[in-house]
């Protein structure tokens, strides 16, 4: 996974931007969608993607909120994964209310974060897991397409900052890679801010009040 | 152009919409020569050429040189967009999903000197194409296929779940709104 497969995603969904309907959000909708995550600041040697689902309301005719729940799971260079189940919500203010509509978010999250070591056949490295609680903070900027009265895609950047991070270190030697989970507190790790490029699609429901 | 020429028959306008549900068989391609064989039930709601879906794949077996898995049972959710909404409706789109996975590759040795396998839930995306054929007001057959990317993390080496599958089967429309 990459940017260039978020990228396709977009090249994909512009191919059937032309049949959309003219449509606008309006105040009491209830929107429900799925979402796909790439982190575009991982270490060279993490891959991984995450998905995710998604329920908006829009407040007023230019105000949404937004709750969220995403899966996120990271290879680390083979020697250890991370898998990371996050909830948040958004606060989302669209700048035009048209059938394109830019939109900027601010929110909040929890996550649950898990770094698992890899264990090879005759050593078992289950018990060098470390799993951590954390609330963090996430703003971004987006744009949003109304395909037609019902769905619509939105593309959007997200910047997640966390009050705490897993401490775990992948050191490379000249045997390879290897995942220390056991790193003490105060030594300097150089750790990445997520970014997040965010692809989603929202269905429209319902109209909860006029 | 002859078998077009019907499909004004089954045309949908913008205020129908249609319910339904549709099993198949589904044959996937691995590298290094190796398939798979799944159940595949889906569900979906489409209206407007826009296809909620839901679709679930039950892992039934794996052949080759490098069967993988024990078992990657997997459930994606998304759109489709239907380029027409005639007798013959192909489409196109992409979901998300989760894998249900075990690896039948790497086990660990545990503490009581078994070795076990440990299953584990990982996200995927399926970029899906795929057409259906009425052969009535409420059945069609159904071809279709996807690209799936997602890898299998566990407590041991990693596993793209990377796959080409194809479908093929009936769907039936459960509701099947049409203006008169």
């Amino acid at each position: 996974m990459s940017i260039k497969y978020c990228c396709s995603i977009l090249f994909f969904m512009i191919g059937i931007l032309g049949y959309g309907q003219e449509n606008q959000d309006n105040a009491g909708d209830f929107q429900f969608g799925v979402r796909l995550n790439q982190n575009i600041n991982l270490p060279q040697y993490e891959e991984g993607f995450g998905i995710g689902v998604q329920a908006k309301v829009n407040v007023l005719d230019n105000l949404n909120i937004e709750i969220y729940s995403n899966i996120e799971t990271l290879d680390l260079g083979n020697v250890g994964n991370l898998k990371q189940n996050e909830f948040g919500f958004s606060a989302v203010v669209p700048f035009l209310n048209h059938k394109l509509s830019p939109f900027i978010f601010l929110g909040a999250n929890y996550s649950n974060i898990k770094v698992t070591p890899v264990s090879y056949l005759f050593s078992n490295r289950e018990s060098e897991s470390i799993a951590l609680n954390s609330f963090g903070l996430h703003a971004g900027i987006g744009a949003q397409y109304n395909l037609n009265d019902r769905l619509s895609i939105a593309l959007s950047y997200r910047f997640l900052y966390r009050f705490d991070q897993p401490i775990y270190e992948v050191q490379s030697s000249d045997f390879g890679l290897y995942l220390n989970t056991a790193v003490l507190p105060n030594t300097e790790i150089e750790s990445k801010d997520p970014m997040y490029l965010q692809f989603s699609l929202n269905y429209r429901i319902m109209k909860l009040w006029n | 152009m002859l078998l077009l020429l019907p499909s004004q028959l089954f045309a949908q306008s913008e205020e129908d919409y249609d319910l339904n549900v549709g099993l198949y068989y589904s044959a996937g391609f691995l590298t290094e020569q190796t398939q798979t064989s799944n159940a595949h039930l889906s569900v979906g709601f489409l209206k407007n050429k826009i296809e909620g879906s839901l679709d679930l794949f039950y892992f039934l077996n794996a052949q080759g040189e490098r069967e993988r898995f024990n078992f990657n049972h997997q459930l994606f959710l998304g759109a489709n967009y239907y380029f027409m909404v005639n007798k013959i409706k192909p489409y196109v789109g992409v979901q998300v999903g989760l894998a249900s996975s075990e690896s039948s590759e790497y086990g660990v040795f545990n503490t009581n000197n078994e070795l076990v396998y440990e299953s584990s839930i990982n996200p995927l995306t399926s970029f899906n194409f795929g057409v259906k054929y009425a052969v009535s007001e409420r059945f069609n057959i159904t071809f279709s296929g996807r690209q799936i990317f997602g890898k299998h993390l566990a407590n041991s080496y990693s596993t793209y779940l990377d796959e080409l599958r194809f479908s093929f089967g009936i769907n039936y429309s459960i509701i099947n709104k049409t203006t008169p």
